[in-house]
């Protein structure tokens, strides 16, 4: 703290950083560490408060990656719906659904109701 | 036991799960951000509650603290953060809730019981509110450099501001609280110059 202050008022007589200092706090209320460790292990029984610290944590390192993936899925999903299907329907061999498809009454596969038919 | 093991051990001991490592880290490093966090909130309980917030965000860096900074430095920069957040919720609190004409003003802390004679406590009452109302980007200037007693580069590291930046803030900060505080400081000047011919 030797430096030369020439920014601060304190060269000059009368300033007001001994004010300043003199209002200084060096403590909290008496029981200080007790409450912090209090609270700690409160926070570590709890497993929400335990979640989120551990997401507060990785979270840094993990929104960079998520990001990526979102951009990259979403990238995806713009290209295969030029072509009629999202990614998620050619990922899972869904033929494209039309909306004349939709509307069309719902029928049972002809094949299967004969075929039970004839057991009984 | 801990008193006299070096900061990077005890910091060691707390990532392996020693609990008295850890307070003893409290109990050493609670003056440094009680002087950050009082100096910017004020006393009370939302000082003591952002003084807790401050460990229990450096518990929780543990596995990740490397010592690169010192631990005061690393511990004051955890506190003034926490403590530049409290501030904007306050604001928030009394840009919602208070009426127009005094969202501007900073909030009133609960009144806190000073020691000391009652001239002593007005002039403690006035340089609080003198740094109450210094704005949210010099206050932070003045508690490191000259109430914390901080270097102008530690001051910087901790803001994350250029040098110069600090130094023209506190300057201008310093020229403020001159101006609020000019019947205090000429008060305390013939006690001051007793002491100095002590």
């Amino acid at each position: 703290m030797n430096e030369m202050r020439p920014e601060s008022p304190a060269g000059r007589e009368g300033g007001v950083e001994p004010l300043l200092r003199a209002h200084r706090a060096d403590a909290f209320e008496p029981g200080f560490a007790w409450r912090v460790m209090h609270r700690l292990r409160a926070e570590q029984a709890d497993p929400v408060a335990a979640l989120a610290a551990v997401v507060q944590r990785y979270f840094l390192r993990l929104a960079p990656a998520a990001g990526l993936a979102t951009v990259a899925l979403a990238l995806l999903n713009v290209r295969a719906a030029s072509r009629g299907q999202t990614a998620l329907e050619a990922v899972l061999g869904l033929p494209p659904v039309t909306v004349e498809q939709a509307y069309q009454p719902f029928q049972l596969e002809p094949a299967a109701t004969p075929a039970r038919e004839g057991k009984g | 036991m801990h008193a006299l093991t070096a900061d990077h051990e005890l910091v060691q001991l707390a990532r392996d799960g020693d609990e008295r490592a850890f307070r003893e880290l409290v109990d050493r490093y609670e003056p440094a951000v009680a002087a950050v966090v009082v100096g910017m909130l004020g006393p009370g309980d939302d000082a003591d509650d952002v003084g807790q917030e401050t460990f229990i965000r450096f518990y929780r860096a543990l596995g990740s603290f490397r010592g690169e900074a010192s631990l005061k430095t690393y511990l004051r920069k955890i506190a003034m953060n926490l403590s530049l957040n409290a501030l904007k919720r306050r604001r928030r609190f009394a840009f919602r809730f208070l009426s127009r004409d005094r969202a501007g003003e900073p909030l009133p802390e609960p009144p806190v019981m000073m020691e000391g004679d009652p001239e002593q406590r007005e002039a403690q009452a006035r340089v609080r509110a003198a740094i109450d109302r210094l704005g949210p980007r010099h206050r932070p200037v003045v508690v490191l450099r000259m109430m914390d007693g901080c270097s102008t580069r530690e001051t910087a590291e901790i803001l994350g501001l250029p040098e110069g930046t600090v130094l023209s803030r506190l300057s201008r900060a310093m020229r403020q609280l001159e101006d609020e505080l000019r019947p205090y400081v000429e008060m305390d000047a013939p006690a001051r110059t007793e002491e100095v011919a002590r």
